[in-house]
């Protein structure tokens, strides 16, 4: 299903199902079981044949029973064994910390305060991760026949970040969730979705039969058809559930402390990651080992932005339209859900620090421990990866150093491929802000490098540049294969986050056909056929010569003919069709093996600005040559025409011939 | 793949362009030398390639198990083409270290590996300084499996950057299969940091402690394996971790392991990979449930095989039988069916056509359930005829036996191969010397006659019980009556009497069911009973025309015998059976005229041939009518030559009318139409019977001594007689079951009497008396008369039925007895001696018309 019609599905169901969460849920609920059934019914087969062989077996007189029961075996079996494969999904805990009942006494007091003002089960435990987030999800202990454990992850970075009363409201809206069974239906889902990426993973093996490529096919088709309209209907559920926690939550901690929570993690999550976290990873530079990343993220926390970056964060925030590639509506529906005007809040400006944040509050003296404790794995996980970078900057530093870098001299393609290099290297080592002047270097030298284009594209996005977006329209414009769906995805993010929603849905419209034609070009670009169509090469002359240089030096080529597929999709890159011919020699009982010689000797040596075929006029060619040949001017060659060491230029003995006597 | 069945299916034949790298087989997983190549498939027949198929290019052909990929060869090199050519075209368009890999790589994909290695060179060339491309070529060339090349390009790259990872994985790779563990331990040094394993695979450090482990160093494989375990902590859950852990634990003697306590989950039965059982376990786990529900649905099997047993009802009554299986609603049967019962004892009840009770048992083994067909036959009345045989499949077959089931009405066999199914005429056979034996079951019917006489030998009871049931059911069935009674009679006459006697009320009447009884009364002595019986029953019909005829014929006086018949003419006139009995009459008074209208009027009245056929023929030999009678039985047998009764008759008439020559031919004539596996024996019997008639006795007697199987005919026994050889005659053991006939007995007397053995024939001629007086009043009446002191008339002979051969026979015998009357004797002899016919000659011989031969 394309992006536009996606939209549209979720547009429809919204429509439909307006101010009926029930409804809502039962149809996902149902789409989740038509989900399961699928894998049911596929299971249901194998057991359903099975326990007829089986049953057959049984009534049948010997020696049929035995085979039939054999059979009726062999099937259930593996109907047992995929049914325990794909229907017993292993829901894996939260990541973190576990929080123990002992720690923490005032945050479990609120847990429980929730919990029972909102009437929700025990909790199975709480996990405290290094997210900047928090969340709920129940894990059945019986798998799919439930019984299911509720889970809580609350990430320390938001308890650092927010006041006691903002956490209070963002842990009353998962509890929202909790109360009102989301959690639920979200594990449903996300176990469907296990099941299928097992049944994905499964097809990943080459087939073993024509049945089994049958049956990809009609799984494929199926989950083609499925995937879409389910996890439409999951994301409008999704948004449901939100506005319906957000309600709950502000009802129990107050409408303008939940939006107040919401605004400082609008503003906030874009600080962390165009600012905290590069500037942080640019150390690992510098510094071998990774720092102890709590305490410097609970003093950044304490620190405002500058003035220009706080106010597009905000200006952002306020702006970001509600998008299908996120579960979550923007903070401006949200906020407005609840009443409040987004507008006014806007005005408040970046979300001040705050002095005692939730995490002293709710943790107290047990801060310090969990602190360490996450602050420890996160260093002992991000170790590797921070020394990483530290090699990898030190052996750039070393190449900028002696010989890699580029040399005014060299030719421009291979001075930006050079220059590319350490572009790339930098961005990812020290940033983009250090980056741009070597990525807008590069393209000074290749204003079409795709690479370039993208990185530099995004930078300026993120700082509040229009040129960026010029930059990436010009990658999509120009159908970058490498390059155009990172081109496509930021301008997504950027179209969302700015809140220009027109553009957004052309740009995934646009989107759309690029996918589609790059998928029949595939088709059109695997086969060269006697039925297509053919056109003059339409190369320059001096595009020509490294070729006859080519055809000439090889002495049995008597006659070459180029001609250019004629493509609907992608007609810039062109597709080339050289049909040679070999010099008559002896009876020409041969003239089939010295064909594909000279068809094997020439493949590796011909260069064109593009793909190309070289095909000979006998065997399996012979009708798509004598349709290459009958195109008007294709003939590049002609042995004795042409001279190998001026190809340029006709050879004297043929221009002997070509005088008029 | 192309496969070929007797030489004929499909094949490759030729090979280009052909290119082999080392490596694992996708399909056995074996490493080997894999092989490329061009060729052609070919459709062949005795693997002469006959229709090309297309060109085809073979990848990665295995040499153990060749498997391989099979792609269109065209296809295949127009693939190859654009895609190289589209990876090079990138790479000249954007002279990036992706291009060079993506060029790289396709060329490997396409095993070009000639063009690879130049087009490497020329990229390197190109980034001299670049060691993460150095690295990555590296890789892809090892995965190609051009591990030397790899190791060059991994050295090179480490050289330049000597902390790259993927170079020091790949010299760290080639260090341990050179056994230089501890260099590769510090060029994975890298992979021991914590928090590696977020960053890298760290597979090779597994590589690496398994090398450690074969090389006995435990301590560094454990330490190694500590690593992984906190990189990767659910490794911790794995079979194959855990036992590699356990291994050099043992090794080293440690009591406390480094492994967390292990965990059990149903669903890591279910998976084949990272689960914590072993792979053993998890196929005992599967096998011995499969295992378990087979052997659950074969011990299912054998009871549902127990419980639902079949018997096969074969009703032969011709009228529906209800049957009733212990205390389950009756079925009615009206030909054969199946009865679901299971095994065990059962009590079956059958009504209807029959009235009989049966207790039956089905029992079969445990194993003989899946081993055996057992086959459980109920026959109601036992009036089926059922047919077990066996059936020898061999390159040169035995013939198979087989045995007839008469009057059994439930048979029960262990095994039947084809029941109720005709078992196929050929059947293959694993070797040439093979020889399999099979066995059918067939309820054979429509030959009720042939099943008594072939039961009669083996289980005389049976075959007698079975044809009296028969018979009350179809008394109409003339050959099993008179099979039935030839074989009854006249030992047990009393049983027969009492059988015959339930179908004597059977409407309409039955003549020859009635003459049988009335012959059998006589049999009995109680004849007198008889008359006072049919009075009442004509009292009761007195237009009845067969009771009228009945009656007539067990009147001892002639003239009211006549008159009774006369009557039945009257009351009934389509009835055949007075005509016949007059045109007797007429035959014992030699009235030839009449006898033959009689007998004429008796055939068209629909008589049946059989009782007509001597009439008819004697009457017409004795009226002069040979010729016509010879041509008659030529047609009788044109139209059948198993009309086997009709050969003796036409070489009599053909004898008769002058022409001895004509029979001999008209033998063999006869004899080409007959099946050569009887053919033989009927031809000897025939011509036997054709010298004896022609008065060619020493031949007669020669043919038959030259054929063991007619060295006890009646033939030879009366051209011996005939000879004056009575002697030999009854010294011969071949003829001892002859003598039962009375009139064989009394022949013997006369040969006897005619050699002058008086004493002999004396005792010869009271046995053929004796033998006569069991069969019937008027035999009894001749008995008595040949007995006398005084002779009898020849008109008290005349009103005695009989043949007109063995009146002949007792006009000689009495001509030699009384000498007085010899002459009175003698042309009455000579008036009934007419058709040749044994003792037609002896006859001949005691009237004087026969020389007989020298002793």
């Amino acid at each position: 299903m394309t992006r536009r019609k996606f939209d549209e599905l979720v547009e429809r169901i919204e429509a439909r199902y307006a101010g009926r969460p029930a409804a809502l849920e039962r149809a996902t609920a149902r789409w989740v079981s038509l989900g399961l059934a699928g894998i049911t019914v596929w299971v249901g087969l194998l057991l359903l044949l099975g326990v007829t062989f089986f049953a057959a077996g049984i009534v049948v007189e010997p020696p049929g029973s035995l085979f039939l029961l054999g059979l009726g075996v062999v099937l259930i079996i593996s109907g047992v064994l995929q049914a325990g494969v794909f229907l017993l999904v292993n829901l894996e805990l939260p990541n973190g910390r576990p929080l123990k009942s002992t720690e923490a006494p005032a945050l479990w007091q609120v847990l429980d305060s929730l919990r029972s003002e909102l009437q929700c089960r025990p909790l199975g435990g709480v996990y405290i991760s290094m997210d900047f987030n928090a969340g709920v999800r129940e894990i059945p202990r019986l798998g799919l026949f439930g019984w299911p454990r509720t889970f809580l992850e609350i990430g320390l970075p938001l308890c650092v970040a927010v006041a006691p009363d903002e956490l209070r409201a963002i842990l009353a809206h998962e509890f929202g969730h909790l109360s009102e069974r989301h959690a639920r239906s979200g594990g449903r889902i996300y176990r469907i979705n296990r099941t299928w990426s097992e049944v994905f993973e499964r097809m990943q093996k080459p087939a073993t039969s024509s049945l089994d490529r049958r049956a990809r096919w009609a799984t494929r088709k199926f989950i083609e058809w499925y995937w879409p309209r389910l996890h439409a209907r999951a994301f409008v559920l999704s948004r449901a559930q939100e506005y319906q926690a957000d309600r709950l939550a502000a009802a129990l901690a107050g409408g303008a402390v939940m939006a107040s929570a919401l605004w400082r993690l609008e503003c906030l999550t874009p600080w962390l990651s165009e600012r905290f976290w590069p500037e942080l990873y640019r150390e690992a530079t510098d510094v071998p080992e990774p720092p102890a990343i709590l305490v410097r993220m609970r003093s950044a926390f304490q620190v405002e932005p500058a003035p220009a970056d706080a106010a597009r964060w905000t200006a952002r925030g306020l702006a970001r339209a509600t998008g299908n590639d996120d579960t979550h509506p923007s903070l401006r529906d949200r906020v407005s859900s609840l009443g409040i005007d987004v507008e006014q809040m806007g005005r408040t400006g970046f979300p001040v620090p705050v002095v005692v944040s939730a995490a002293d509050v709710f943790m107290g003296s047990d801060l310090r421990s969990i602190e360490q404790d996450l602050t420890a794995e996160w260093q002992k996980n991000n170790g590797a990866a921070w020394r990483d970078r530290y090699r990898r900057a030190a052996t750039e530093a070393r190449r900028a150093v002696l010989s890699d870098m580029p040399k005014p001299e060299e030719p421009a393609l291979k001075l930006a491929s050079t220059l590319w290099e350490s572009a790339r290297e930098t961005a990812d080592l020290r940033g983009l802000a250090i980056a741009e002047p070597l990525l807008r270097e590069v393209l000074g030298h290749d204003p079409a490098h795709g690479g370039a284009s993208v990185l530099l594209g995004y930078y300026l996005l993120t700082i509040g540049d229009p040129a960026g977006e010029t930059l990436l329209l010009q990658v999509v414009e120009r159908a970058d294969q490498a390059w155009v769906g990172q081109a496509y995805k930021m301008l997504q993010d950027h179209y969302r986050l700015s809140g220009a929603t027109e553009r957004l849905g052309e740009l995934r419209a646009r989107h759309d056909r690029y996918e589609a034609d790059l998928t029949k070009s595939q088709l059109e670009r695997s086969r060269i056929e006697p039925r297509d169509a053919f056109v003059h090469h339409g190369l320059t002359h001096d595009q020509l010569v490294p070729l006859r240089r080519v055809l000439g030096v090889d002495n049995a080529c008597a006659e070459a003919w180029l001609v250019r597929k004629t493509l609907v999709h992608f007609p810039e890159r062109p597709l080339f069709v050289l049909c040679v011919r070999c010099k008559a020699q002896g009876w020409g009982f041969d003239k089939v093996d010295r064909h594909n010689s000279l068809t094997r000797r020439l493949v590796p040596l011909v260069e064109l600005p593009g793909t190309v075929l070289v095909i000979s006029p006998v065997d399996h060619y012979r009708r798509l040559a004598r349709k290459v040949m009958a195109v008007a001017d294709a003939e590049v060659f002609r042995a004795g025409e042409f001279d190998p060491e001026s190809p340029g230029r006709p050879s004297p003995s043929a221009s002997e011939s070509l005088l008029p006597p | 793949m192309p496969s070929t069945i007797n030489g004929i299916g499909t094949h490759y034949y030729g090979k280009k362009n052909n290119s082999t790298r080392t490596d694992a087989c996708k399909s056995c997983g074996k490493v080997s030398v894999l092989e490329s190549y061009d060729t052609r498939l070919w459709f062949v027949i005795v693997f002469i390639p006959v229709i090309p198929l297309g060109r085809k290019r073979i990848m990665d052909k295995c040499p153990r198990c060749t498997r391989h990929y099979a792609l269109d060869l065209h296809k295949y090199e127009q693939a190859r083409q654009l895609q190289i050519s589209s990876a090079l075209e990138r790479f000249r368009r954007e002279q990036s270290p992706e291009a060079v890999l993506e060029a790289h790589g396709q060329l490997l994909a396409f095993l070009e590996n000639d063009q690879a290695a130049q087009f490497r060179a020329t990229a390197l060339e190109k980034y001299p300084a670049h060691a993460p491309l150095r690295a990555q070529l590296a890789a892809q060339l090892e995965h190609a499996a051009s591990y030397a090349e790899s190791s060059k390009l991994y050295e090179a790259a480490l050289k330049q950057d000597p902390e790259l990872p993927e170079a020091r994985v790949g010299v760290a790779r080639r260090r341990m299969v050179e056994g230089e563990l501890d260099e590769a331990r510090r060029l994975l040094g890298f992979l021991e940091v914590p928090g590696a394993g977020q960053l890298h695979a760290i597979g090779p450090l597994d590589v690496l402690s398994g090398y450690f482990q074969k090389a006995g160093r435990h301590d560094d494989a454990l330490a190694l394996a500590t690593v992984l375990l906190r990189e990767i902590p659910a490794a911790g859950h794995q079979h194959a971790f855990r036992s590699f852990v356990r291994r050099s634990e043992k090794a080293l003697g440690r009591f406390e392991s480094i492994l967390p306590p292990g965990e059990h989950s149903l669903r890591g039965l279910f998976r084949s990979e990272d689960s914590p059982y072993p792979p053993w376990l998890r196929k005992l786990v599967i096998g011995v449930g499969a295992v378990a529900l087979l052997v659950a649905g074969l011990l299912i099997n054998n009871e549902y095989i127990r419980r639902h047993r079949s018997i096969n009802v074969v009703n032969a009554c011709g009228q529906p039988v209800r049957i009733q299986v212990d205390n389950q609603p009756p079925v009615e049967f009206s030909g054969n069916g199946l009865l679901s019962v299971s095994e065990g004892r059962h009590h079956i009840r059958m009504t209807g056509a029959v009235e009989q009770a049966l207790d039956v048992d089905l029992q079969a083994g445990f194993f003989q359930r899946w081993s055996s067909k057992p086959l459980w036959v109920l026959s109601p009345g036992g009036e089926a005829v059922l047919q077990e045989s066996t059936v020898i499949y061999a390159e040169n077959p035995q013939p198979g036996s087989q045995r007839l089931l008469v009057g059994q009405p439930f048979v029960a066999l262990a095994h039947v191969d084809y029941p109720f199914e005709q078992p196929p005429h050929q059947l293959k056979l694993d070797s040439k010397g093979q020889q399999v034996t099979k066995t059918a079951f067939q309820w054979i019917q429509g030959l009720d006659n042939e099943a008594f006489l072939q039961a009669y030998a083996t289980d005389t009871a049976g075959a007698i019980a079975f044809a009296e049931r028969r018979l009350l059911r179809d008394p109409n069935n003339r050959k099993l009556f008179d099979s039935y009674l030839s074989h009854t009679l006249p030992q047990q006459a009393k049983h027969v009497e009492e059988l015959l006697k339930t179908g004597l009320n059977r409407r309409p009447v039955a003549v020859r069911w009635h003459r049988a009884y009335q012959a059998v009364v006589e049999m009995n002595g109680h004849q007198h009973e008889l008359v006072p019986y049919y009075d009442s029953l004509l009292k009761s019909e007195p237009e009845s025309g067969a009771l009228i005829y009945l009656r007539g014929r067990i009147d001892t006086d002639w003239q009211k015998k006549r008159e009774y018949y006369q009557k039945t003419i009257k009351a009934d006139p389509k009835l055949s059976w007075p005509w016949m009995g007059i045109g007797a009459q007429c035959a014992a008074e030699a009235r030839w005229s009449e006898s033959l209208i009689n007998f004429k009027k008796a055939r068209e009245l629909g008589a049946d041939p059989e009782y007509v056929q001597d009439g008819l023929h004697v009457a017409g030999l004795a009226t002069g009518g040979a010729e016509g009678l010879a041509a008659e039985y030529q047609g009788r047998l044109a139209a059948s030559a198993m009309d086997f009764a009709a050969v003796p008759l036409l070489t009599d008439a053909l004898i008769a009318s002058g022409h001895p020559e004509r029979a001999e031919r008209a033998i063999n004539d006869w004899a080409v139409h007959l099946d050569q596996s009887i053919r033989p024996i009927l031809t000897a019997m025939m011509h036997a019977t054709a010298l004896y008639q022609s008065g060619k006795l020493a031949e007669c007697v020669e043919s038959c001594r030259q054929n063991p199987q007619l060295n006890g005919n009646v033939y030879r026994l009366q051209a011996l007689l005939a000879l004056g050889r009575s002697q030999e005659a009854i010294k011969d053991p071949a003829f001892e079951k002859l003598w039962v006939g009375p009139w064989i007995a009394l022949s013997a007397s006369l040969g006897l009497s005619l050699d002058g053995k008086k004493v002999e024939a004396a005792q010869w001629l009271e046995r053929g008396c004796s033998n006569l007086a069991t069969l019937s009043s008027d035999f009894r009446r001749m008995a008595q008369l040949l007995r006398s002191d005084k002779p009898p008339t020849v008109e008290s002979i005349s009103q005695i039925s009989m043949d007109a051969e063995n009146r002949a026979l007792v006009f000689a015998l009495l001509a030699g007895r009384f000498p007085e009357k010899k002459s009175e004797y003698d042309t009455a002899a000579a008036r009934f001696n007419i058709s040749r016919k044994f003792p037609y000659q002896l006859v001949q011989r005691a009237l004087g018309r026969l020389k007989p031969a020298s002793p």
